[in-house]
């Protein structure tokens, strides 16, 4: 009797998992980023592989992940109709606004990059708070209003953190471009911000563990491990990896998250599909195979033609990725909601399908 | 009431929005696919390959900051400095305080020297080598009087603690050991010569075909041979 209530509350802290408890802790809850991480830190920064394996990592992983977003957009179920504007206008204007910005890069250039500097931290964690709520939601664990906000909170603290504290972008750019050219002096007049940034650090790693704390004792059941594992994650790829010079890690295991979410989501709805043929190795194939044929296609083709019209290779390379980085952010905004009759409700709770 | 959409009008409006979204949707696909077709053909009749994995956009830079057009060249490495976010970032400045130097243009120079200290200062570089830039770009300055040459010393002397291996960070730090053993108004320090030296032999022996290691230590010993007997070691 003990026993089975033993491994019932086991099982309601492991949560309802899409594929399988080691497969979705490790990929998509980030727990080998983690192990990454530990290795990292256990060398004091050194570089764990060769230098000139990165770029591959990066491909295979990073690159594919952003393309893999646009590929899900366009194969989703009914996404012309319910996403005009995503699927078919906003690749047009991407195209114009990245061609306005490499013609203008002295002008326009560098609010490109900031402006997906910025927004690239905030991705992060409304993709850990994003993932952390469809686990609760698979799992049995209703979220009330409130509980959603301290989990929100605790997933965007890295976010604030990036945005009051980093270098590229956040305010640092705003203060740049609206208030003092030498805004980069502003971490030097603000002694009392930058002794704050420890405290935030800190405050992003208790936070989450309060949200768990709070929501076990309410009603709505407890929240599963992995979803504290997303945030906390998050925390340690923004706080931990960019100190240790290694934030190539966390760009590389965002994209296998992301990845293995995509792919489960993309081949659910094939499988779910009248008249379906193939099996699920064939959809998640090709899945991957056309998000990296597309993702060498952004970031290592696209740069070439720029240079062929006559800009600078430096210009065309950074502001292609920076061009891919937002449209991805905003296509991520349309392709994961779970509203209405939207066939992503039906893959997080299978009990409506 | 002028404004109001009959259902008529909305009718013809709602094909002809649905035929402008395809048609631009599929004139934004086939600028695409015409661009990474471009971006193959580029890299094939430039470099006869695929367009690599790792795109190293440093190269154009780095010729660049080789040629004696000046102006161009400081605008270039202006953009990149302003644009690359990657660990490249501390090059650009060091490559734009060496342009300045060669164009003998102060501003540029100077300005090359405080984004170096800014980006140390903030701790915005992933670049080990950011004390060797620091320290040479603190040693062009033609206004660097003997404490910034000290501090230039200081950078330099980590910079080869960082990087044992990378031989211009010996050099440099030996260049500054003899400017400050021989400076002016002052007797020759022969002990700081003599350590002046031993970074240039260091340096030899990482890359034998170091120039400036084999200038400068000849020079050294020349200056060694010229002090009276009594004050050579």
């Amino acid at each position: 009797m003990k026993k089975s209530r033993t491994s019932s509350i086991a099982s309601r802290l492991a949560g309802r998992t899409f594929v399988h408890p080691v497969f979705d802790y490790l990929l998509i809850g980030g727990g080998a980023s983690l192990v990454v991480a530990a290795f990292v830190y256990a060398r004091q920064g050194e570089a764990l592989i060769n230098i000139e394996m990165l770029p591959v990592f990066i491909l295979f992983s990073n690159s594919a992940h952003f393309a893999a977003s646009t590929v899900r957009l366009y194969t989703k179920p009914d996404s012309f109709k319910s996403l005009p504007f995503v699927t078919m206008l906003l690749p047009f204007v991407m195209l114009a606004l990245l061609t306005i910005c490499i013609t203008w890069a002295r002008q326009c250039g560098s609010h490109l990059q900031a402006i997906y500097l910025t927004w690239s931290p905030y991705h992060y964690a409304a993709q850990a708070y994003g993932l952390a709520v469809m686990y609760a939601y698979r799992s049995g664990c209703t979220l009330g209003k409130t509980d959603k906000r301290w989990l929100w909170w605790a997933s965007m603290l890295p976010f604030f953190y990036v945005l009051i504290y980093g270098r590229e972008g956040g305010l640092h750019w705003l203060l740049q471009t609206f208030v003092a050219e030498e805004g980069i002096g502003y971490f030097s007049w603000s002694p009392v911000l930058n002794s704050f940034s420890t405290v935030l650090a800190q405050i992003a790693f208790l936070l989450p563990a309060f949200a768990f704390y709070s929501i076990a004792r309410g009603e709505g059941g407890s929240l599963p491990i992995i979803s504290m594992l997303l945030i906390v994650t998050n925390g340690i790829w923004w706080y931990l990896l960019p100190a240790l010079n290694a934030f190539a890690w966390a760009t590389i295991f965002h994209g296998i998250q992301y990845l293995a979410i995509v792919l489960i989501f993309h081949l659910r709805d094939q499988m779910g599909r009248a008249g379906n043929r193939h099996g699920a190795a064939y959809h998640v194939a090709w899945f991957y195979l056309v998000s990296f044929a597309l993702g060498y296609g952004l970031f290592q083709c696209l740069p070439f033609a720029y240079r062929w019209i006559g800009f600078g290779m430096l210009e065309s390379y950074l502001l292609v990725s920076a061009a891919i980085n937002i449209h991805h952010f905003i296509v991520d905004a349309y392709i994961w909601r779970l509203r209405g009759s939207d066939s992503n409700r039906r893959i997080v709770d299978p009990s409506l399908a | 009431m002028a404004n109001a959409k009959t259902p008529a009008a909305g009718h013809t409006t709602r094909p002809l929005k649905a035929f402008v979204s395809r048609l631009v949707f599929v004139l934004s696909v086939s600028v695409f696919v015409a661009g990474v077709g471009l971006g193959v053909y580029e890299s094939w009749s430039e470099e006869r390959r695929l367009p690599p994995i790792y795109i190293d956009y440093t190269d154009e830079i780095e010729e660049l900051s080789q040629s004696t057009d000046y102006e161009r060249t400081i605008e270039e490495l202006w953009l990149a400095a302003k644009l690359d976010h990657f660990a490249h970032r501390p090059r650009h400045f060091f490559d734009l305080c060496r342009t300045g130097f060669r164009a003998n243009d102060r501003k540029t120079m100077r300005e090359g020297l405080e984004g170096l200290r800014l980006l140390m200062e903030t701790g915005g570089s992933a670049d080990s080598r950011i004390h060797f830039y620091l320290s040479v770009a603190i040693s062009l300055q033609p206004d660097a009087n003997k404490d910034d040459l000290f501090e230039a010393l200081g950078y330099a002397d980590q910079a080869t603690q960082e990087q044992p291996d990378f031989a211009p960070a010996h050099v440099q730090l030996g260049q500054l050991f003899a400017i400050l053993a021989v400076g002016e108004n002052k007797q020759v320090d022969v002990v700081e010569l003599q350590r002046a030296a031993l970074c240039c032999e260091t340096a030899l022996a990482i890359d034998p075909s170091n120039t400036d290691a084999a200038r400068t230590l000849s020079e050294i010993q020349q200056i060694l041979r010229s002090l009276p007997s009594s004050d050579r070691p």
